[in-house]
């Protein structure tokens, strides 16, 4: 069956083009071609979702599966959902606008903890029961990836499983156990007891967890995980997360889908290296995408080349995390820039040296964008704790060989309520901001840019599972807001202008990240009042959470404010990400001591990622 | 080197605004590997310009774009080479090369005319409302008021405007199939959709608001004596379907 829309319909909501599908490069296949149909399910609105390149490599990955189309579906806006809601039109894959009811599986992306709620409406407009356990045999199988699920806690009772690790891996596996169930007449525990045996999926239902009886420290009445324990005979301990071995094995994505509208990052991108040899403390992505794993530059050439020829796209985004720690990028750059003159080109994150500042304006053609210091903490004691590699005068330096170069705008980023933190900590952030200013001051006249803005922007610090601070006691709202507004009045300073935030979502994101199976109520309650969309501040119902929270009786005391034990059992202790809970804590003590930790180029910290995976840069120096 | 297209945007392109589609015409320009000339001066961009842009919502079966390229292509090698990148929903229809000497096409197009697929509320064209009459009556008024957002001393505002001058011609054939045709241009302009609606006001019947189907069927321009022209004529073209 295909949903109609009608035109009214259509008419009457913003953007449209939403909801439409049909893009270059969308794929269609003919049913006679497939015998298992797949949603892609981004939970949020379209135009986020589709600058998201994993929606990209997945999309290319599923449907490179022999007999399986995989279709893309994203979160309607409130005014589409109201529409759909009245008229009782389901929610539709864009591709072929089947209902999500009818496919065999929905895969959601966990990218961000203020999208869960729109997972439990997305089930609800397909009309999919929200709770795993209310599913039967002719509902699709509910799945969930993406750097959230590595704490599958929070949202097991909606998920059937989660795949943990990257989604290149283990799909045609899953696929093939998903037929042969299928020809012997199994049931969907039937499936999910073969889903069990690949190693890194997660099926909920088949743990337990049990909770101690006795209130934690400082808490009225939640007890700790006594334990996490397999239900049923055969059940595996743990899964371990799956790590592509060489990226290049992997097609890239050279043919992605190009939306009609504009969407937040109009380019194509190109993955040169996976994972991080930094080891901030506070970075999950650095710690659960390890180890560091380089395309090699033949193949970025070859896929540059394809993926400008497939899209017409002229802007071109080198992904990765820290990009200077792809070897010989300037090189690569220069020889972007020579093959491709039109093309503007753009990095995440380029450390800021006269060489980098040269590039740079080459590749922009002439455009002076902002440059960009994540210098996440104002001490260098408070950089050591988090182990942030980047100085005061590399910063300075930077902003100075900027401003000769007539840049004008700085941008600094920075966490509060990191741990130790102290107010000096607090009021050298407004110092540093002032240092840039000065350092414009300082250059005559004639040589530097005519005006400069430094945007300091702070952010409160979310303790993440699989990192040194996993352990560590979140600041509560007050804190938070009083360490801001100290800063309000501390930079006072007409060149400085200062970005801040209120803190109650950051508490949230912190009760959702470091959350266990009790916090699931907390969501779907939220969900109950109405709440959506939590990331957009046009529909952020702080009240409903608040309400939620308190409505469930959940305490905050056991999830945010309290200092975790070191050998307690985590939520994600059913997860082997790699990094091992010794290692984390290791770097734990250290970040106390105010100790670095070197990267993984210059010494290998036994992290434990090489138990897992045989590869990347754990390996380097071997073959050297 | 000046080109002229002809392309129809239809089926749910419609709903692809005019400046998401200007950037999937380029980026289709681009794959073809049609050497797009670009504008001098800081900020360069491809010379790639568009008779009038279509309303949300609206099909066009014969829309007008012009390009310049820098190396010299045929005409049909142009068509040939767009029409395999362009999505479903866009399609070149003609090609031919004119002139650099001549104005640019947004200056020169000053009528369209509209298909407009009436709604038919009463189901299985049984109409429920005498579309003729209704669309007799708004012709022989003076004053046709509709109601745009414009700006007054620099601000947003509603404001209201007597479209009647703006509408040459409007009849109904086969009970609900409604033709215009009225000014369009960057001089003087009339938004078809509210001509639509300042007709369902008329009847007192706004519940039936984007129930309609339009579609922009041809684009004019005027000859010196002052008729209309059909520019997107293309059937002396030579490459067209």
């Amino acid at each position: 069956m295909k949903v109609q829309i009608p035109d009214s319909v259509l008419l009457s909501v913003q953007k449209p083009a939403r909801y439409i599908g049909g893009e270059v490069n969308s794929i269609y296949k003919d049913p006679s071609e497939y015998d298992i149909h797949y949603c892609f399910c981004f939970p949020d609105v379209y135009d986020v979702g589709m600058c998201h390149l994993g929606l990209q490599i997945l999309y290319a990955c599923i449907n490179a599966c022999k007999k399986v189309y995989c279709e893309r579906a994203f979160a309607p806006w409130g005014d589409m959902e109201k529409i759909m809601r009245q008229r009782h039109i389901p929610l539709y894959s864009l591709e072929t606008f089947t209902p999500l009811k009818e496919f065999d599986f929905l895969g959601f992306t966990l990218q961000y903890e203020m999208s869960y709620t729109n997972i439990l409406n997305m089930l609800d407009l397909a009309g999919i029961p929200i709770f795993a356990k209310d599913r039967g045999e002719d509902d699709p199988l509910i799945m969930a990836g993406g750097p959230n699920a590595n704490n599958p806690g929070p949202m097991a009772d909606f998920v059937d499983f989660y795949y943990i690790g990257e989604g290149e891996t283990e799909y045609e596996h899953l696929f093939e156990l998903y037929r042969q169930n299928r020809e012997k007449g199994g049931t969907r525990d039937d499936f999910l007891r073969l889903v069990d045996t690949i190693p890194c999926m997660y099926v909920p239902k088949f743990y337990t967890v049990t909770y101690k009886d006795q209130p934690a420290d400082g808490c009225d009445h939640t007890g700790e995980i006594e334990s996490i324990e397999p239900n049923l005979p055969g059940i595996k301990k743990k899964a371990v997360k799956t790590v592509m071995r060489d990226l290049d094995d992997f097609p890239y994505p050279d043919k992605p889908v190009i939306p009609y509208m504009q969407t937040v990052f109009d380019r194509a991108a190109m993955e040169i290296f996976r994972g991080c040899i930094r080891g901030c403390r506070f970075c999950n992505a650095g710690m659960t995408y390890r180890p560091v794993r380089n395309h090699s530059v033949e193949k970025i050439f070859e896929w540059i080349d394809n993926v400008l020829k497939n899209t017409g796209y002229e802007e071109l985004s080198l992904t990765s995390l820290s990009s200077n720690d792809y070897p010989g990028l300037y090189e690569i750059l220069a020889e972007v820039h020579r093959r491709y003159p039109h093309v503007n080109v753009s990095l995440p994150s380029l450390r800021v040296d006269a060489f980098s500042l040269k590039l740079m304006e080459e590749l922009a053609e002439g455009k002076k964008s902002g440059l960009t210091f994540a210098s996440e903490a104002g001490t260098q004691r408070l950089r050591d704790v988090i182990n942030k590699n980047i100085t005061e005068e590399e910063i300075l330096n930077g902003c100075k060989l900027a401003f000769e170069g007539k840049w004008d705008r700085v941008k600094l980023y920075f966490m509060l309520g990191l741990p130790t933190e102290t107010m000096d900590d607090v009021q050298a952030i407004a110092d540093l901001s002032k240092k840039v200013v000065s350092q414009w001051f300082e250059i005559p006249k004639e040589e530097r840019s005519r005006d400069v803005r430094v945007n300091t922007s702070t952010s409160f610090f979310v303790p993440k599972p699989f990192t040194p601070f996993q352990w560590c006691r979140q600041a509560g709202y007050e804190e938070f807001m009083e360490k801001q507004a100290y800063l309000t009045k501390a930079i006072r300073d007409r060149k400085i202008e200062y970005n801040c935030h209120d803190a109650y979502m950051s508490t949230l994101e912190g009760l959702l990240s470091r959350g266990d199976r009790r916090v699931g109520k907390v969501i779907y309650t939220a969900w109950k009042y109405g709440c959506r969309f939590d990331s957009w501040s046009d529909y952020y119902k702080e009240d409903m959470w608040r309400k939620a929270i308190e409505d469930t009786g959940t305490e905050l005391a056991f999830y945010n404010y309290r200092e975790r034990r070191p050998d307690e059992v985590f939520p994600w202790d059913v997860i082997d990400i790699g990094v091992s809970k010794e290692f984390l804590y290791r770097e734990y003590m250290k970040a106390h001591e105010g100790l670095t930790t070197p990267n993984c180029r210059e010494m290998c910290s036994n992290c434990g990622m090489r138990r897992i995976a045989k590869t990347g840069v754990c390996y380097e120096r071997r073959r050297a | 080197m000046r080109k002229q297209l002809i392309f129809s945007k239809t089926g749910l392109l419609k709903f692809v605004g005019h400046l998401d589609m200007m950037r999937t015409m380029q980026r289709a320009l681009n794959r073809a590997k049609i050497p797009l000339s670009y504008t001098q001066g800081f900020n360069p961009h491809p010379h790639m310009t568009f008779a009038n842009p279509l309303g949300l919502g609206c099909s066009g079966e014969n829309e007008i774009m012009e390009i310049r390229t820098e190396k010299d292509i045929s005409d049909q090698d142009l068509f040939d080479r767009l029409n395999a990148q362009l999505p479903k929903g866009l399609h070149v229809k003609a090609v031919r090369t004119l002139p650099d000497t001549r104005p640019a096409i947004m200056s020169l197009i000053k009528a369209a005319e509209y298909q407009i697929l009436l709604p038919d509320p009463a189901g299985k064209e049984a109409f429920g409302i005498d579309w003729k009459a209704a669309v007799d009556n708004l012709m022989q008024q003076d004053t046709v008021t509709i109601t745009r957002t414009g700006k007054v001393h620099g601000q947003k505002r509603k404001i209201e405007v007597n479209a009647r001058p703006l509408i040459y011609e409007a009849k109904v054939e086969d009970g609900r199939l409604l033709k215009v045709l009225c000014a369009c241009g960057s001089e003087e302009n009339l938004k078809i959709d509210l001509l639509v609606d300042a007709l369902y006001r008329s009847i007192d019947r706004m519940d039936l608001a984007r129930m309609e189907t339009i579609d922009r069927v041809a684009l004019y321009i005027r000859r010196e004596d002052g008729s209309l022209q059909e520019e997107s004529d293309f059937s002396d073209w030579p490459v067209h379907e």
